[in-house]
């Protein structure tokens, strides 16, 4: 069923298509100011670990889909 | 199909699974899992060493001319839609200063502010989550009042929004907005480059204004041009607490 549920692709919202169209190209920005020196030995660990996890947009690409797949079931009586 | 004859005294229910690819009348834009390559979404940016005491400034505006650059740059297609700049240089603000640069596709700035949030864990207790504070309910008050001041309220609320809406009608299609401080009425701002500006205001402050415009909630948009340079500045405020976030987003040709 996870398998499953990662095949099958997310449509991306209207404001996600308008914000990555060719007219406008908008970002966020998250500033984090740190009182100690960064480490960067535990950047990739913590990346992998706690901030890809949150989202699975975090680790998807936008991708124009001019065929949609439907899962057809289909039965057929014989007798 | 063809079935054999002999097969008419049973039946046969046969269940086939077919995955069929369908054309779209037009094509959508699809959230596709990829594999993260994730030092390619890392950035530490090298400034010049300097041995000089008075670096920290100097580390300033290199952090200020980096931020510019980043704010401007679009990140490459292909590859999920975010990047984290590592700055290990100390600055007058910080010893160290971590930049998420998210796609508005996304989320909103509140939802990708939650995200990042939950990242990180509170100083004084790890175990606790940092959170938002509590949303409050904003119709407390409300709830308090009569039935006829509430019908008053409602038929007021009703005619003030049609009048919002007319108003908001006339200001796009005929009314030009006037130039003021924050507004140039330059044509092609967007493809001006753009920077990054923070300002500090203290709680108490806020907490006047609001409570003497008696609001509940606004919602700050700071759109200035200076010396070619735009910005722009989200601040959101809340019932209690208030939270500041300061969002740029950059209008592209």
């Amino acid at each position: 069923m996870e398998k499953f549920n990662e095949e099958v692709q997310e449509p991306v919202s209207p404001h996600g298509q308008y914000f990555n169209s060719s007219v406008i190209c908008s970002y966020v920005f998250g500033f984090l100011e740190l009182a100690i020196p960064i480490d960067d030995s535990q950047t990739m660990p913590l990346l992998k670990d706690v901030f890809l996890p949150i989202n699975p947009r975090f680790s998807s690409i936008m991708v124009l889909h001019l065929f949609h797949t439907y899962l057809l079931i289909t039965t057929y009586f014989t007798f | 199909m063809v079935y054999e004859y002999y097969y008419y005294y049973y039946y046969l229910i046969k269940g086939l699974i077919n995955l069929q690819q369908v054309r779209d009348k037009d094509g959508k834009m699809r959230w596709q899992r990829v594999e993260v390559k994730l030092e390619e979404h890392v950035k530490i940016p090298k400034f010049p060493e300097t041995t000089n005491p008075s670096s920290v400034e100097l580390y300033d505006n290199y952090l200020s001319d980096y931020v510019t650059s980043i704010l401007a740059e679009k990140t490459p297609q292909g590859k999920p839609l975010w990047e984290i700049h590592l700055i290990k240089y100390p600055t007058s603000n910080a010893e160290g200063t971590l930049i998420f640069k998210l796609h508005h596709a996304l989320g909103d700035g509140y939802s990708l502010m939650g995200a990042l949030l939950s990242c990180l864990q509170r100083a004084d207790d790890p175990s606790l989550p940092l959170s938002f504070p509590s949303r409050p309910q904003l119709d407390s008050k409300y709830a308090k009042k009569s039935l006829f001041k509430k019908l008053c309220l409602d038929i007021s609320s009703f005619f003030s929004s049609i009048s919002d809406f007319g108003s908001s009608i006339l200001k796009t299609t005929m009314i030009e907005d006037d130039k003021t401080p924050i507004r140039s009425g330059c044509e092609g701002n967007e493809s001006q480059p753009v920077t990054l500006s923070t300002i500090s205001l203290s709680l108490d402050q806020i907490k006047e204004i609001k409570s003497k415009l008696k609001v509940v909630r606004f919602y700050f948009f700071y759109f200035y041009i200076r010396k070619s340079r735009n910005i722009m500045i989200y601040i959101y405020f809340f019932e209690e607490d208030i939270m500041i976030y300061i969002n740029q987003a950059r209008l592209k040709n």
